[in-house]
């Protein structure tokens, strides 16, 4: 099921694995891996910032920017795990695995946001970044 | 509102430091009396919204500075700590309360942290899932069979166990016929006379018979006729076999009479558990020409027991020079004629167990000629796979294993496109096969791939060289057969790599119906077609192949 939904989600825009006799070990390795992995980093990360580095420690890093420093983080991390991945899998490396790094550093901001707009609300200096919105005051 | 547990105590707490705040601000002029919100949070926080509309940034930072130098000198000796942070013209401040009696108040604020343990661990954890398995755990685990043949080697459990294990010694029976047709195969020795290729051959083979490390028991028998032209076999020893070859046949039989000799030599052997070897120039001489018509008939007859054992045949066909007298079957315009080294073709039939066969072929006859003909072999279990991860044989279009792991790969999914057609190679292990089978152009030339719900063609097919031997992945299989499928015709199906039995072309051209003038028309043996049109309908309706190895195929999606 979690393959099946991870491979959906990176097929979706990178169209089938290449090259195709490697289509397994993309299907039943690399995705869901990659895509776990993108899951619990972005969570991570996310409650790192929000949680830990803004309510439990209150390190001063509640700026818009340093938001965007640990989405950067994110994203590197991102770009250097599918990689990671199939190479370590032993599987030829085509053009097609830099863009799948590419498009799960995509993937990783967009998760990163959606992370960060649900879980913000319950840090306490840093509720507001990086904006207000949907918190009310 | 539902009050949280410590309400009056952070109230308490938080009043206090109001106080504070509220002196300290309207040191600065600032009386934020009614702009303060105070609220208790869970998890033990209070924090305090001051509003601060209207203040420079610069101004709301030095409140908050002297904030905290508030928190040190209050001595608020129950407060953890507190922290102040200006944002949107607010400022924040932050109270952490202390460790308070109430339980709930202590479970609240100490067991949070601790979540974040487990949730670091489970992080750590799950970078470690999924991890492929490499192919040597797969096979640790799944024993000697993978899974994919198991359900094969289920079907023929015995068939494939007898194939596998090919046995390193066999009981041997060599049969010599000693008709005056054979005379002249073996003449006398005298001094400065070469001897003939069949002396040469026949000397190698029963040496090899006698003291060869292959056989077992060996028996020799001299093949002859009564009176009453029935066979008779003669149990006789090497040296005295050796010594009809070397000086020649002094006896006078007249006749052979083929299919009856056939038949004895072979009950011979499978009384004894034996394999057979006959050598003979396989002219039929009977006392009726009138069996001539039946000859076909009369053969299969004769080795119909061959095939109740299941026992395989293969034919092997030579010439040898010829000096003497020889006697065509046809008898005008001669009755007789005599030769001086024309080339006149004999065989030697080995029939046995497939695999026993195979070790006489090899091992004790080992120099074959090139005219070699097999019935009744099959292997019903031929070790194959597809090849679609090796950098050897890289696959063109879209194809992959339809199980990441399957070692041997026997199910592929693919996908043939528009100008893009699927190609793949499939290894195949033949070593089992004879030699002859195992030919690189033999197998071109027969070998056939046929798709069920797809169109299939055979690219080509190639023999392990010295690199692939060397790749262990590799070293199993000996050929490599380039399949290309340029279309699918079902979603699902199957591709199948089989050697059809052929019928060895070289009979034809070997057969004769008017053996009269072996001068003019050398190496050709009188209805040789006829018997081994005999030989083969005893075979024909066993198997159409001699090995065929399928590949399940799914359309990919």
């Amino acid at each position: 099921m979690i393959q099946q939904f991870f491979s959906g989600l990176y097929e979706l825009v990178l169209g089938r694995p290449i090259p195709a006799n490697f289509t397994n070990d993309y299907r039943e390795v690399v995705f869901p891996n990659t895509g776990l992995m993108l899951f619990i980093i972005s969570l991570a990360m996310v409650l790192v910032y929000y949680y830990v580095l803004n309510r439990m420690m209150s390190t001063g890093l509640y700026k818009p920017r340093h938001w965007v420093m640990f989405l950067v983080l994110n994203a590197i991390i991102a770009f250097i795990i599918p990689i990671m991945q199939v190479t370590g899998n032993d599987i030829e490396t085509h053009s097609y695995t830099y863009m799948f790094a590419f498009v799960n550093v995509i993937y990783s901001l967009i998760l990163f946001f959606v992370f960060s707009l649900l879980l913000k609300r319950g840090s306490v200096q840093a509720w507001t970044t990086p904006m207000k919105w949907p918190n009310k005051k | 509102m539902k009050r949280p547990w410590c309400w009056n105590r952070a109230t308490k707490e938080a009043a206090g430091l109001f106080s504070r705040v509220q002196s300290l601000c309207s040191s600065h002029g600032w009386h934020p009396a009614n702009q303060v919100y105070f609220m208790l949070k869970s998890f033990g926080r209070i924090a305090l919204y001051f509003n601060l509309q209207g203040f420079c940034i610069y101004t709301a930072k030095y409140i908050v500075r002297s904030l905290y130098f508030v928190n040190g000198t209050l001595l608020v000796k129950d407060l953890e700590s507190t922290a102040a942070v200006v944002q949107n013209n607010l400022i924040y401040v932050l109270i952490v309360l202390p460790k308070v009696n109430k339980p709930n108040c202590m479970l609240l604020k100490r067991f949070l942290p601790k979540i974040y343990i487990p949730l670091l661990c489970s992080v750590l954890l799950l970078t470690g899932c999924f991890k492929k398995q490499s192919a040597d755990e797969e096979t640790d685990t799944g024993g000697t069979a993978p899974p994919m043949q198991e359900e094969k080697a289920g079907t023929a459990p015995e068939a494939a166990a007898a194939e596998a294990a090919a046995p390193s010694k066999v009981d041997v029976n060599v049969y010599l016929e000693i008709s005056n047709g054979m005379k002249g195969f073996m003449p006398t020795a005298a001094a400065g006379k070469e001897a003939t290729t069949f002396q040469n051959n026949l000397l190698k083979l029963i040496s090899e018979v006698q003291d060869g490390r292959y056989v077992a028991d060996k028996a020799f028998y001299l093949a002859k006729e009564d009176a009453q032209s029935r066979p008779v076999l003669d149990s006789v020893s090497y040296n005295t076999m050796k010594s009809y070859i070397v000086s020649g046949i002094r006896d006078d039989v007249r006749g052979t009479p083929l299919p009856a000799m056939l038949k004895a030599a072979l009950q011979k052997s499978i009384d004894q558990g034996a394999v057979s070897v006959i050598v003979s120039d396989f002219i039929h001489g009977p006392s009726d020409q009138g069996q001539f018509i039946s000859l076909d008939a009369d053969i299969r007859s004769s080795l119909r027991e061959a095939e109740h054992q299941g026992l395989a045949i293969a034919i092997l066909g030579n010439t040898s020079e010829f000096f003497g007298t020889y006697h065509p079957v046809v008898k005008k315009p001669e009755v007789r004629r005599t030769l001086n080294g024309v080339e006149i073709p004999y065989y030697i039939w080995v029939i046995g167990k497939q695999q026993e066969v195979q070790v006489v072929t090899n091992k004790v006859l080992r120099n074959l000629p090139k005219q070699q003909a097999y019935f009744g072999f099959e292997y019903k279990t031929v070790p194959y796979s597809a090849l679609l991860k090796e950098k050897q044989f890289k696959p063109a279009g879209v194809v992959y294993c339809s199980s990441r792991n399957a070692d041997p790969c026997t199910s592929v999914n693919l996908q043939p496109e528009k100008d893009v057609p699927v190609e793949f190679t499939i290894g195949l292990n033949l070593s089992r096969l004879p030699l002859s089978m195992q030919s690189i152009d033999y197998l071109k030339k027969n070998l056939k791939v046929a798709g069920n719900g797809s169109r299939a063609r055979m690219v080509s097919v190639k023999a392990a060289d010295e690199s692939i031997k060397a790749t262990p992945d590799l070293a199993r299989y000996t050929h490599f057969v380039r399949v290309q499928v340029p279309q699918l015709t079902a979603n699902a199906g199957s591709l199948t790599v089989q050697l059809p039995q052929v019928y060895p072309a070289w009979i034809d051209s070997w057969a004769t119906d008017n053996d009269n003038n072996p001068a003019a028309d050398p190496k050709k043996t009188y209805q040789l077609d006829k018997i081994v049109d005999g030989v083969q309908a005893l075979y024909r309706d066993q198997s159409d192949f001699v090995f065929s190895a399928t590949l399940k195929f799914n359309k990919a999606d």
